[in-house]
């Protein structure tokens, strides 16, 4: 009848979960290292940097209404050139995927499931991302709908509730002979919030109507508000030293919130399904971030492109099975996001740049 | 079956005998009546109720005949309508050397309704398998079908699937005419429209699409009538079949129409500007397209006050996640993860499992089974067993089996409650839905705990995003959300704020009453 | 068909093992846990030799241990579960004879492979979701805490809600208590301090996780203290810790003071003479406390000024007839001296606890780190040094707000 669109609260949805990350679990014991108790400082700055460039991106995809990243990259820098470029961008997707599920797999190995072998986990997990990212974007978009108020609605009642185990002493004192770490520490807090890219690929998927970047601009907000929040609150639970040594404290935080007697006492059981929801849906969107990446790369048409899907699952699979020892997981892990960071920083805007100078010389 | 719709599935056209009557066009009437009247009985294979009069048309000696089916015409219109008038009257019209003209008849002497001229055998048998009369003059070549239908039947009673506590309590009975009186009755609005088409090639059975032309959009109507019209089937009895025969994922677990038997339901969705259809020959109405929340309303939520109606609902859709996951959380929680529950209840569950000689899983799938059973049996029983069954099912056997420790007293309480919010579920597809995805979602628990529900929850998200009705999402309004649409969907917001019909159905006239402060919005996005 | 293969080959997985799936009624949950020392062998005598030794009772309690010496003894408390349905209806009407749970002891040098060796014992496998407690006993924490603690913090299973009691000799008796209000010992402990609005005479706020917060961020803190008879347990005072270890008692007055002074206490009574009578007591039900310490440096030398708001409602009065000569001026005169007990009663205990134990059980540490932490920096390495004869002074300032039924 009509043709299918992506809405705008959708474009807000998709934005959040692409940037909602497996980093959630994990992002506070990182922060933490670099700038000590002012960690939520330098997560809020490298957030707040982060938003200017999002908006880079969406340019790059205003101007180009009707291409995702890929072939925008294509169309400015021709087919050889583009693909140059295209291909780290492709990698990237798929090891993040591969990554993150690898190390969704150890936290939930630690805090639900102690003797399933991790094959079996992620094996699961990315049956069901394939089958998704198969049936296309609107599903993608309808599934990211209906995650996005879950999360938020439980996010805060688990921050809500674990205000009465902190103590804001232990968030003090504020930027004492510091500074400099929490300098140092803007870099690693901005590439948490990597993930707005998405909006390049759902762009020329949305009604396009005025007001969209609002919505965007709402999808990047949020989790850069949850996320300091989440630092906040943790440094204030647990203090610096014992959040060193934390390796997931998101979810050691999730089980240390109890109300004895009743039914809520142990509340990790609701906020269990909220990281597996999460982490799912992040999942989902790099999937066919990748997807995508890879028919433009090899040439596959749009309405193909979906049977990519299943060579990508299997090269995930083997990406997320390779390195045996848990821990340089994660520093594999930020290494990529730091890598990558990098590489799009130098890339992007010069592209965008280029996009709005051709633009400007075509209306003359 | 199966193999038809597989056939029909996969596009080809393939035909395996023809229509039974449309070979019978090249046949005409003769005007020797005679003739014709063997004709006709040969081809119904002269069975016993089709009955033929001869007579002559008042004092001429022009002979007729009627020829019908005893069973489906109303016999005193016959005699009085028909046969007297043409015998006793026609001296009023013609007299002794008059000429019969089969204008005059048609138009001075029939005193009834639904005359019409036919030529050709295939719409003379049809009429006749149909319940008219049909009407042959020596001498001429065409004849008369009329109408004087009179179907027997159930009359309008209670509706058996879909009570109602304060609504009407009218249901659809068999017959076609008797239910679109039944919808004639609610709506007076000349917009109101019913299309009659005739479906299956043996059956060549009435059925009606219904809409309010003005608020369906037309693509909507285009798009059904086009997909009715190429079913191609020996035959259909219920509005049910031919809606499987219509949709593009037949094989869906959940159900992409609305089946229900009663008007008031009928009314309200084509108010909302969907398409309703009904066959001779079944009670049951489907309408069309449908989404989650639609089928999880009942008539009953507007009957109150709308905080009442909100929390009913609610309840509702909690029931229909318990009826689809409490056995699985149930293993997944005492299985997998007893540290989720509080520590007394662990103890005291534990406490009552001790001794049980089965596994959890296995306790879960007899009893799931179990419940099976007694579903279905509770069907067919006749009325008077029917009683004693559920008494000796549900207590005793319950009873006794926990007695005898073969299963555990909770695992009874978990699939009694399972079993309860199943029939909470206003539409009975989607409660067998549920029943259907119960058992999955138990052995991902089994394998995989609580990561195997989330995981599964997930992908039943994923199923029901992508399932579409006629190009509407099954999820619609939550997902894609509109919050225009929201307001009969998870809660009954006041009436008074749903004024304006529902914006994913796309309607085109969209005020359904003057709101208090009246606004006129665009229909699109 | 190609959807079937695909499904039926699916299905097969759950056939290749529920790898974790155990049965409810398979699992032992861990009520409580006592950790005690174990006389350590003398040096260069093996376990088994120490079987025939006619001293030992406990036979199975003993492992052979592979790296280091059995210096611990853990004791697992079970609850012991029947099933009243299959069970109950008997003759007899069923219902339990006598203990209902398990406490089996291990002795052995880590706390895992005692924990993995109580397998060799019983079927049901260790489950320490559900632990309430643990009790350590004063020697191995005179020993040095964060010497036994790693195995708690590092399991998942472990939650850090669970309360730690410090108990006076052995606690595995504590564990062995048959308490009369609930079936197990390690539940009525438990629930013991949540009592902590009536008496400020137990240490409370102190669960597994403040012990890992404190210990990591090397601050000194304060344990209850748990002793039990034969039915009963009793909680109250406290183990002062400094550096992770055990240093002394505290009294049950003297936690109270320490719990005012650290913003921790949550309701009690505090008793005075009579100022004027021999033998009367005045006693005020304290219904809000607050303290704020501030601290300020004169020539490199802290002083921390405490200041206790105590509001409470005036409650009884022993030996002495007030009954209708309760007036404004009375009441003021009582503040007055409720003010002077509390400030005498906090100075005492802060000057043992310098003087003493050396330990910083008011977190003064962590006051100059968060307010003065230029100053911190400088004498983070002496702060041992300094502590002791810091000047820590104390105001306090009582209102009774009201009086009961009766004037």
């Amino acid at each position: 009848m009509i043709t299918e669109r992506l809405s705008k609260v959708q474009v807000m949805t998709i934005t959040v979960g692409a940037i909602f990350g497996v980093d959630i679990l994990m992002v506070q014991h990182y922060m933490v290292k670099f700038a000590r108790q002012d960690g939520w400082i330098s997560l809020a700055i490298g957030g707040l940097l982060s938003i200017g460039f999002a908006f880079v991106y969406y340019l790059l995809a205003i101007l180009h209404p009707d291409l995702d990243l890929p072939e925008i990259m294509l169309k400015l820098c021709g087919p050889f050139l583009g693909r140059l470029l295209l291909f780290p961008i492709a990698l990237y997707a798929v090891l993040y995927a591969g990554l993150s599920a690898r190390i969704f797999a150890q936290a939930l190995k630690m805090f639900l499931l102690d003797r399933t072998p991790i094959y079996a986990i992620i094996g699961l997990m990315l049956v069901v991302v394939a089958y998704s990212v198969y049936k296309g974007i609107y599903v993608i978009g309808s599934i990211s709908d209906v995650i996005f108020p879950i999360c938020v609605f439980t996010i805060v009642s688990m921050l809500l509730m674990s205000f009465q185990q902190m103590d804001l002493d232990r968030l003090q004192p504020v930027l004492f002979e510091n500074t400099d770490n929490v300098v140092r520490g803007i870099f690693p807090g901005f590439r948490h919030f990597l993930g707005f890219e998405i909006i390049a690929y759902v762009y020329c998927h949305t009604y396009r109507a005025k007001g969209t970047y609002k919505w965007f601009s709402a999808g990047l907000l949020i989790p850069i508000i949850f996320y300091v929040m989440l630092t906040v609150v943790s440094i204030g639970v647990f203090s610096v030293g014992s959040l060193k040594g934390l390796i997931f404290p998101t979810l050691t935080l999730s089980k240390s919130i109890e109300f004895p007697a009743t039914f809520l006492e142990r509340l990790e059981s609701f906020t269990a399904v909220v990281w597996i929801a999460l982490v799912f849906e992040s999942l989902i969107l790099f999937f066919y971030m990748s997807v995508r990446d890879f028919s433009v790369l090899l040439g596959i048409s749009r309405r193909y492109d979906k049977y990519m899907t299943f060579a990508l699952i299997a090269a995930a699979y083997i990406v997320s099975l390779l390195e045996p020892h848990g821990i340089q997981v994660l520093d594999y892990f930020l290494t990529l996001l730091s890598a990558y960071t990098l590489y799009t920083l130098i890339i992007i805007p010069p592209l965008t740049g280029y996009a709005l100078l051709k633009r400007r010389r075509s209306k003359q | 079956m199966l193999s038809l719709l597989k056939k029909l599935a996969s596009g080809k056209k393939d035909r395996i005998y023809e229509g039974t009557t449309e070979h019978l066009k090249q046949f005409r009437l003769s005007p020797n009546i005679g003739d014709n009247t063997t004709r006709l009985l040969d081809i119904m294979n002269n069975s016993f109720d089709i009955k033929t009069r001869a007579f002559k048309i008042g004092r001429t000696n022009t002979r007729a005949a009627v020829i019908y089916i005893s069973e489906l015409v109303d016999e005193i219109t016959v005699n009085n309508n028909i046969i007297k008038s043409l015998i006793l009257e026609s001296t009023f019209v013609m007299d002794k050397n008059g000429k019969v003209d089969l204008d005059l008849i048609k138009d001075s002497m029939l005193s009834l309704a639904d005359v019409e001229e036919t030529e050709t055998f295939d719409e003379i048998v049809l009429g006749i398998m149909s319940g008219d009369t049909f009407l042959c003059i020596q001498g001429f070549t065409k004849g008369l079908l009329i109408s004087a239908r009179k179907y027997k039947g159930r009359t309008v009673g209670q509706p058996n699937l879909e009570p109602s506590v304060k609504g009407p309590q009218e249901a659809f009975v068999e017959m076609l005419s008797v239910n679109i009186g039944l919808i004639r009755r609610r709506i007076r609005d000349p917009n109101l429209t019913f299309e009659i088409h005739k479906l299956g090639r043996r059956a060549k059975a009435d059925i009606v699409l219904m809409y309010i032309k003005g608020i369906a959009h037309k693509d909507l109507i285009d798009d059904i009538r086009n997909k009715l019209l190429a079913i191609d089937i020996d035959k259909v009895t219920t509005a049910v079949e031919v809606s499987k025969l219509m949709l593009d994922r037949p094989h869906s677990i959940f159900p992409l129409v609305q089946v229900t038997e009663r008007p008031d339901k009928v009314v309200a969705a084509m108010n909302e500007g969907r398409v309703a259809m009904i066959i001779e020959g079944a009670p049951d109405a489907i309408t069309l397209p449908v989404t989650l929340p639609i089928l999880m309303q009942s008539s009953d939520d507007y009957f109150e006050n709308w905080m009442a109606a909100t929390v009913i609902r609610m309840t509702r859709y909690v029931c229909f996640l318990i009826s689809v996951l409490f056995p699985a959380i149930y293993i997944s929680t005492t299985s997998y993860h007893p540290g989720m529950l509080p520590t007394r209840l662990v103890l005291s569950i534990t406490a009552s499992r001790t001794g049980v000689p089965f596994p959890a899983v296995l306790e879960a799938l007899l009893m799931e089974f179990t419940l099976e059973i007694l579903q279905e049996a509770g069907i067919r029983l006749p009325r008077v067993v029917g009683q004693t069954v559920s008494i000796v099912g549900g207590l005793v056997i319950g009873q006794a089996a926990v007695q005898a420790g073969v299963v555990s007293p909770i695992m009874v309480i978990v699939i009694s409650i399972t079993a309860l919010s199943s029939f909470a579920i206003p539409d009975y597809s989607l409660s067998m839905a549920s029943r259907i995805i119960r058992i999955p979602f138990i052995l991902l628990a089994v394998t995989f705990g609580s990561f195997g529900i989330a995981m599964g929850m997930l992908f039943l998200l994923a199923y029901l995003s992508s399932l579409r009705c006629f190009g509407l999402s099954y999820l619609t309004p939550l997902t894609p959300f509109r919050p225009r649409d929201s307001r009969d969907s998870l809660i009954r917001a006041p009436l008074w704020t749903m004024h304006k019909r529902p914006e994913f159905l796309h309607p085109e006239d969209t005020i359904k009453h003057v709101p208090p402060a009246g606004r006129n919005e665009p229909n699109d996005n | 068909m190609k959807r079937l293969i695909l499904v039926l080959v699916i299905l097969t997985i759950p056939l290749a093992g529920c790898w974790d799936r155990v049965d409810i009624d398979m699992r032992g949950y861990v009520l409580g846990i006592a950790l005690d020392a174990y006389p350590p062998n003398p040096i260069g005598q093996n376990t088994s030799e120490l079987e025939a030794s006619p001293e030992e009772e406990e036979p199975l309690e003993k492992m052979e241990t592979q790296a280091g010496r059995p210096k611990y003894a853990m004791t697992v408390q079970l609850p012991m579960l029947k099933n009243s349905q299959t069970a109950g209806s008997g003759p007899t009407g069923g219902g339990f004879d006598g203990s209902s749970t398990w406490e089996i002891t291990q002795i052995g040098d880590s706390f895992i492979s005692m924990n993995r060796e109580m397998a060799t014992r019983t079927s049901l496998l260790m489950y320490y979701e559900h632990l309430q407690v643990i009790i350590i006993s004063d020697e191995i924490a005179r020993q040095g805490l964060e010497k036994v603690m790693d195995f708690f913090l590092r399991d998942p299973e472990m939650r850090r809600r669970v309360k730690i009691f410090i108990s006076k000799g052995e606690a595995k008796r504590i564990l062995d208590v048959l308490p009369r209000i609930e079936d197990y010992a390690s539940m009525y402990l438990s629930l013991i301090p949540l009592n902590v609005k009536k008496t400020s005479r137990m240490a409370t706020d102190t669960d597994l996780g403040e012990l890992i917060i404190n210990i990591h961020s090397g601050l000194d803190f304060v344990l209850p203290k748990v002793e039990a008879i034969k039915d009963e347990i009793k909680s109250s005072g406290g183990a002062a810790i400094k550096n992770g270890k055990m240093v002394g008692w505290l009294t049950e007055l003297e936690l109270e003071a320490v719990k005012l002074m650290r913003n921790l206490y949550r309701g009690g009574v505090i008793t005075v003479r009579t100022p004027g009578e021999e033998e009367g007591l005045n006693v005020l039900e304290v219904t809000k406390a607050k303290s704020t310490i501030k601290p300020s440096i004169k020539d490199n030398v802290p002083h921390f000024d405490i200041r206790i708001k105590v509001e409470g409602n005036y409650a009884e009065d022993v030996n002495i007839h007030t009954h209708g000569q309760l007036d404004m001026e009375y009441i003021r005169m009582l503040e007055r001296t409720f003010k002077k007990e509390i400030e005498s009663l906090c100075t005492r205990t802060i000057k043992r606890m310098q003087e003493e134990y050396g330990a910083d059980v008011l977190q003064l540490k962590r006051i100059l780190q968060t307010k003065a932490p230029a100053y911190w920096k400088k004498i983070a390495d002496q702060w041992d040094e300094i502590y002791p004869s810091a000047s820590i002074s104390i105001t306090a300032d009582v209102t009774v707000s009201l009086l009961g039924l009766e004037t």
